[in-house]
């Protein structure tokens, strides 16, 4: 696992492994990115669920995208 | 008036600059003449490219820790056709106070909207994050095309004040599901700090573009 370091001296960029410290932090990283896709989802399901709701009371999909913007 | 005919002019002795005039003089490039900068030109511009990097997949992370100072009020850094290995990619940007040994990893507050159209629906979201700068999530998949990336830019202001540092910057994409994204953002990092290097990082190892400009 590598990063490119953009520098004076290596304008083009030069490749670097990542150090242990960065490796552990690119764990973390890729949980916390999991952790926002995941309230992404819930929101998204969160809004299906209202827009389900919405068309058994009857409104068209027209209306309740015009009405609630869903 | 007197005309000086040369075909070269060149630093005397070991000299490596020559001036032209003094303060207060002007020269003149009369209509129809090209000036052709097969070099470098600095300050004829109040837009100057510092850096551009070409990412091809090596490395999940980019460090860019020279250029970044008083030279210029504000920055403006672009990312071009920019993908990565694998699905679901979250592309982001941090700051580093320490000319890039370490990069700052909490304390941001960035929101974005996001507005999304399948070709046959739209749908919008707000979306927030507090470890890092997000400049695009669920970015193409390299592995899936090739042809596809996301184009956008982020801007911050004054890096050498320290201050909240306050980002801005847009971005469109060609989705990994296939959908057109746009997703515009803003925020800023909670404490003052003066930064001197950057960094872009995604979940997986990335490919496309980089550009960094200053603007005085």
């Amino acid at each position: 696992m590598k990063k490119l370091v953009i520098s004076k001296e290596n304008p083009n960029g030069i490749l670097v492994d990542l150090t242990s410290e960065e490796l552990a932090q690119r764990e973390l990283d890729l949980t916390y990115i999991e952790e926002l896709k995941q309230i992404k989802i819930d929101k998204e399901a969160r809004i299906a669920s209202a827009k389900a709701k919405l068309a058994a009371l009857g409104l068209t999909e027209a209306e309740i995208k015009d009405t609630f913007g869903l | 008036m007197s005309t000086l005919e040369v075909n070269k002019i060149t630093p005397q002795g070991v000299a490596t600059e020559v001036t032209l005039g003094d303060s207060g003089d002007t020269f003149t490039i009369p209509s129809g003449v090209t000036l052709t900068n097969n070099g470098t030109a600095n300050n004829f511009s109040d837009c100057v490219l510092i850096s551009s990097t070409s990412m091809s997949g090596t490395a999940t992370a980019v460090n860019i820790t020279s250029g970044i100072d008083s030279t210029y009020t504000f920055y403006r850094f672009y990312y071009i056709n920019v993908s990565a290995a694998g699905a679901g990619n979250t592309l982001f940007m941090r700051i580093s106070s320490d000319g890039g040994s370490s990069f700052i990893s909490s304390g941001y507050k960035h929101t974005g909207f996001e507005a999304n159209y399948t070709g046959g629906s739209t749908s919008s979201a707000v979306q927030g994050a507090t470890g890092f700068v997000q400049l695009g999530n669920n970015i193409p998949n390299y592995g899936d095309n090739t042809t596809e990336g996301a184009c956008g830019y982020v801007e911050f202001y004054t890096p050498s004040v320290s201050r909240k540092p306050v980002f801005t910057g847009l971005s469109s994409q060609f989705s990994d599901n296939g959908d057109a994204d746009a997703y515009y953002w803003g925020g800023y990092y909670g404490t003052a700090t003066t930064f001197d290097a950057i960094q872009i990082g995604a979940s997986n190892n990335i490919y496309g573009t980089l550009k960094l400009y200053g603007y005085k």
